[in-house]
């Protein structure tokens, strides 16, 4: 660490002349409006049994983005503050890099998106892709992983041709309890813009704590865990083709006070109360494992001018037994729903660009899993609206 | 039959006169580059190099309903227009790197690389002859 802090101060000494470089400095965002409506539904009620739950209208403004980048030299500095949900506005990253040795090394540090697939980095940049809702993979109620961190070593080898190797190896706060170090990293190999295929992984490095937004659900009082995936990507002017894969290893202790805390809501299925053994001894043992795939397929047809159509297919599978389904208590109202943890949503939709930095999207979604020991569906309409600007 | 086959002729020959002589690619004369390769400027326009022909440059593109621009992106870079837009978008999001400013004529184009010490950009080959005319401006040829 020591030594890392040495290079990065010595790098920062020489960058004195980086002053005398023009400072360039963009400043851009996007608004999204987001209207849906999900089907009735089922949910779990008091006692475990499954009932019929009816939804209105929801309409959101999930994105609200101003950017600013800046570089000078070989350094460079980014802000990217998100109001989402139109209240207030919150950072959601801000960074400063400089290039240590030329692209194959540079340093990230402060607060970013750690690089991890095909999704993490750029899920702020909804309009520029297929589908309106993130793959189950980032989905907020039943993250494997932090999508911040604070440190990161990345670059990048040229293998000739526009081809890349890419690399970036992460940590910071995360979820860690003391002194743990928690370790991100992803490997890809890009084939000009054509191909990009790559493996991602990430250890707790130890014991992690439950918090907001992260791999460690909230009843649990520590909990050691590893994620480890791999993805592909092929795009060209007509085909959008995606396709990964990511399963997380969890070793972790129930806190029982917490846990007796969720069997007497009485909001557990049959699956969870016997998984947690509500009527005994809270079983304290909360080892499980989560897997999730999806692949999204999508076909623009030009309209003529920058204009474009996109019908898309997406098919994403997550399963979690460990997770619950009232949302208040950590939970997530999908994978908690179904009796073993496992839903698969099948979503069709088309995104229509009048300009490049213009995106509508509607799409439809299904969503199948077992509940109160029967096959059960329903489905979901959304739509969404974003604008990018730049001044 | 010959009739057909002289207007497809005619067609083909003109479509392909129009693809390849639509644009004319144009650096600020101080960067002392006047020839580099397509690959090179490719690979500049598209992000993964900061240097055409071993200098750092700062480019700018035509929009994406021009002749010009069209030709350009299918030709040198390998993607539509709209592609390309929304490629850079995407990595300006997520603080990959500030895409080139986009132009709305040639003119402003050629005001743009005469302006800037290390400019890069394309303009319509109809406009070569103002490129020409400015002291502060290169035409590049392509190779």
């Amino acid at each position: 660490m020591r030594v890392l802090l040495l290079t990065i101060l010595a790098s920062l000494t020489y960058s004195v002349s980086a002053l005398a470089q023009d400072m360039n400095t963009s400043v851009y965002g996007y608004v999204e409006g987001y209207a849906e409506k999900v089907d009735t539904q089922p949910e779990v009620l008091a006692g475990g049994a499954i009932g019929d739950k009816e939804n209105v209208v929801e309409y959101d403004v999930p994105s609200i983005h101003l950017l600013v980048q800046s570089t000078i030299g070989k350094n460079k500095a980014f802000l990217n503050l998100d109001g989402g949900g139109g209240g207030t506005v919150g950072v959601a990253n801000a960074w400063v890099e400089r290039s240590l040795v030329e692209e194959y090394l540079n340093f990230r540090f402060g607060k970013m998106y750690r690089p991890f697939g095909l999704y993490n980095e750029i899920l702020d940049a909804t309009p520029t892709y297929i589908g309106i809702e993130a793959p189950e993979l980032f989905d907020g109620d039943h993250l494997l992983l932090t999508r911040e961190t604070n440190l990161m070593l990345h670059g990048r080898h040229d293998l000739g041709d526009g081809n890349y190797i890419n690399y970036a190896l992460t940590t910071g706060n995360d979820q860690r309890m003391s002194d743990e170090l928690p370790l991100g990293g992803d490997l890809n190999y890009t084939m000009g813009s054509k191909i990009k295929t790559g493996v991602s992984f990430y250890t707790s490095g130890g014991p992690a704590k439950p918090i907001s937004g992260g791999g460690v659900l909230p009843w649990m009082s520590s909990d050691n865990f590893t994620v480890f995936g791999g993805y592909f990507q092929f795009t060209d002017d007509v085909w959008t083709v995606q396709a990964a894969y990511y399963t997380s290893d969890h070793k972790a202790t129930r806190d029982v006070a917490a846990v007796t805390a969720l069997c007497t809501k009485n909001e557990l299925n049959t699956a969870q109360r016997t998984r947690f053994n509500c009527g005994g001894t809270i079983n304290e043992d909360g080892d499980y494992e989560v897997s999730t795939y999806y692949t999204r397929i999508g076909y623009t047809i030009d309209l003529g001018g920058l204009a474009a159509i996109t019908p898309y297919f997406q098919y994403d599978v997550y399963e979690n037994p460990e997770v619950i389904y009232n949302k208040d208590d950590g939970g997530d109202a999908e994978a908690g729903l179904a009796d073993d943890g496992m839903f698969t949503k099948l979503t069709l939709g088309t995104v229509y660009r009048p300009l490049p930095t213009i995106a509508m999207k509607l799409d439809y979604s299904q969503h199948l899993q077992e509940a109160g020991g029967k096959a059960d569906n329903y489905g979901e309409i959304r739509f969404s609206f974003s604008y990018l600007f730049r001044l | 039959m010959y009739f057909k086959l002289i207007t497809s002729l005619f067609v083909l020959f003109f479509s392909f006169g129009a693809f390849a002589a639509d644009y004319v690619v144009i650096v600020n004369s101080g960067t002392g580059v006047s020839s580099a390769s397509k690959s090179d400027v490719k690979s500049f326009f598209i992000g993964n190099s900061k240097k055409v022909a071993g200098k750092n440059m700062t480019g700018a593109f035509l929009k994406g309903d021009s002749s010009a621009a069209k030709s350009f992106f299918a030709e040198v870079v390998g993607m539509t227009p709209p592609k390309f837009e929304l490629m850079w978008v995407k990595k300006e999001l997520s603080g990959a790197g500030v895409g080139p400013k986009k132009k709305s004529s040639s003119t402003e184009m050629i005001n743009f690389v005469a302006g800037k010490s290390n400019g890069i950009g394309f303009i319509e080959s109809s406009a070569k002859a103002e490129a020409e005319g400015n002291s502060s401006v290169t035409i590049l040829n392509l190779n």
